[in-house]
Formats: structure tokens, C-alpha cells, sequence
């Protein structure tokens, strides 16, 4: 079997936090007074002005946070799924998950495969990865440009997702 | 099945899920005002002595399973730092609504969750076979009872009591950073 080869390169969650962190505060100082620019770089803004931009970079930002975070849980659950198949280990889902890999390799569907695998092996979790798949939909619409209005369910921003990803985080007991 | 058999069924449904999201908005508003109770009574001195003025205005909301509907948004207005508590909505992950104190310097959340969570929880519970409803609901959490609390922001969220010191130290971080 060749194995995939793990990059080191993946970000957990709270590396996204604290990246977020560092840069909305970044954006608030740079749209503040005293920012060493702001005289230039505002000039002629109404105050009204400066603080509609501000928050449209900050919602810009997490947006892009959010997305990352999304991509962050997908390489979790991809990780956990090699690693239940190199390891071998004997519990029900790493068995499952190795059955899968014979049939399919490593290229398997994220939401069809991996999270049906885990709702199988404990339906406990079924709203729980209902609200994951919700949230994969709007990484979708970000993925592709954001060109149509999406039908989610619900609205979808930062702190949502964190939320939503801190649940994940501690439910699943993840291979990493 | 005929054509009107089935019509009855779709509008039996129909009228269900528009008084069912009624409820919910209606449940929703309480809550809110309960929490804006909250928020007066804390201020009531400041606000008495003139020190902070504390208006309210009616802001849109749009949820996509409720619809369109209105509440209040309150503004505390501290000089020249002007504080805003807004509705952001009760169709929210993780809490039964979410309310977001916005200065100046940044943001913080109250959040209306189980009276006992001290973080974001997920009850472990058996789900009926047919109980497909997904994304389509936020009880992840069956609560015991419900209170507004604030969340500390990621990276590592927690519920803190809403109580009136908590609350103004929410205040003062997103007047001051």
C-alpha cells in the first residue's frame, strides 16, 4: 500500500482563532486615529465612512477564517481516516474505514463516505454531522465564488463555525 | 390518491409550519426582551444619573427558516463610544439564539443556552431512524432550562454568567480592546 504522505502543513482550529485574532485587531488599529496613516488614508472619509470600510474587511476576514476552519475539519477527518487504516487498528470504524480504503484508496467522498461511516458507527452523532454537512454547503458556495444565492438553512459566519467546530472537535475522538 | 386528498395533506402542513414559526418567533422576542430586561436593569443608574443614554430602534431580521420579522436592537450610547446589542438571530449552531455587543474595538456574544453549559455541549442522545431533519433544526442540546450567558471568544469558547460586573466588562473590552 502506498501511503499518503502527510504534509505537517495542516492548521488546526485554534490556529485559525488566534490568526483571526492578530488580524481583526490589525484591521481595527489600521482604521483607527491612531493609525500612522489614517490622515492619508482617510482623507476626506466621514467617520461613517472609515467604519463601514473597517467592517466590511472584518467581514471579509471571517469569511476567509471560516473557510479555513471548514478546510481545517476536513483534513481532521481525512487524517483520522488514514491513520484508522495504517494503524490498524481493531475497532469498529477503523475496520470499517479499511474495508473502504481496499475498495476506494485514499480519494474517498468526505460527506457520502467518511461522516456516513461515523454516523453508522454511532448514530448518536447524526444531528451533529446534519450540521457539519449544512456548514460543508456554504464552503461549497465560498469554494465557487459566491455567484448564487444559497439555500442553507440557516446563516453562517465565524463565530457559528468555530462554535460549530469546537463541538466537532470535542465529540470526535480524532486520529491526528 | 386524488388530487384533492393530497392538496389537503400539502395545506395541513403548510398551516403547521406557519404556526409552528410563529411560535418560534414569538418564543424568540420573548427571549429577547427577557434578556433586555437584563441589560436595563444593569444600566438603570448610569442611565438615571444621565451618564449613558439607552435607546432601542426596530432592525429586520431575516432567517431563512423563519422568515422575515422585526425586533429591537438597543444602542448604548457611553460619550463618544456608542455600544450596540443586536439580534443576530434564534436559527444559530450550537445555542436557542445569539445576540452580538459590538463597540469600537470588537465584538462580543451573549448567547441563550442551557442554564447549566459552561461551554458548547453536544448531548449525547439516541436519534429515531426517521428523524432526518439535519441542518434544519439547532437542538443539538436538549436543554434543562435556558439563560442568556456570555461566550468568550474562540479560540477557546466558554459561557460566562450574565451578571451585571460580566456585563460590563463585555462592555468596556469592545469600547476599549
Amino acid at each position: 500500500m502506498v501511503r499518503v504522505s502527510f504534509s505537517g502543513e495542516h492548521l488546526g482550529i485554534v490556529e485559525v482563532a488566534k490568526y483571526y485574532k492578530d488580524v481583526e485587531s490589525a484591521i481595527r488599529l489600521y482604521f483607527s486615529e491612531v493609525s500612522p496613516n489614517y490622515g492619508t488614508r482617510f482623507l476626506s472619509y466621514q467617520i461613517c465612512e472609515v467604519i463601514k470600510e473597517r467592517d466590511e474587511r472584518i467581514e471579509e476576514l471571517e469569511r476567509t477564517a471560516t473557510f479555513t476552519i471548514l478546510a481545517s475539519l476536513e483534513a481532521a477527518f481525512r487524517i483520522d481516516y488514514l491513520n484508522r487504516v495504517y494503524k490498524k487498528k481493531k475497532d469498529n470504524l477503523s475496520r470499517a474505514f479499511r474495508t473502504i480504503h481496499g475498495k476506494c484508496g485514499e480519494n474517498v467522498a468526505l460527506e457520502r463516505v467518511i461522516l456516513q461511516a461515523w454516523m453508522d458507527d454511532d448514530p448518536s452523532c447524526k444531528k451533529l454531522i446534519g450540521e457539519l454537512k449544512g456548514a460543508f454547503k456554504y464552503r461549497h458556495w465560498m469554494a465557487h465564488g459566491r455567484y448564487w444565492n444559497p439555500k442553507l438553512g440557516r446563516k453562517y459566519d465565524y463565530y457559528g463555525i468555530y462554535t460549530l467546530a469546537q463541538m466537532v472537535i470535542d465529540r470526535f475522538p480524532l486520529m491526528t | 390518491m386524488s388530487d384533492l386528498k393530497f392538496d389537503k395533506f400539502v395545506s395541513s402542513h403548510q398551516k403547521d409550519k406557519v404556526s409552528n414559526r410563529e411560535e418560534r418567533v414569538k418564543g424568540w422576542l420573548q427571549d429577547l426582551n427577557d434578556l433586555y430586561d437584563q441589560i436595563k436593569g444593569f444600566v438603570r443608574d448610569y442611565v438615571d444619573r444621565k451618564q449613558i443614554i439607552l435607546t432601542s430602534h426596530d432592525v429586520t431580521i431575516n432567517e431563512e427558516q423563519l422568515g422575515i420579522y422585526k425586533a429591537k436592537e438597543l444602542l448604548l450610547q457611553i460619550g463618544s463610544n456608542a455600544i450596540t446589542i443586536t439580534p443576530i438571530g434564534c436559527n444559530v449552531i450550537g445555542a436557542r439564539g445569539r445576540v452580538d455587543l459590538s463597540g469600537p474595538a470588537g465584538k462580543a456574544r451573549l448567547v441563550l443556552v442551557d442554564k447549566d453549559a459552561s461551554r458548547p455541549i453536544v448531548k449525547i442522545t439516541e436519534t429515531p431512524e426517521n428523524d432526518d431533519k439535519g441542518p434544519a433544526t439547532n437542538a443539538l442540546t436538549e436543554p434543562s432550562g435556558l439563560a442568556w450567558k456570555i461566550a468568550t471568544p474562540p479560540p477557546t469558547i466558554s459561557y460566562i454568567e450574565l451578571n451585571q460586573e460580566n456585563f460590563f466588562q463585555a462592555v468596556m473590552e469592545v469600547s476599549n480592546g
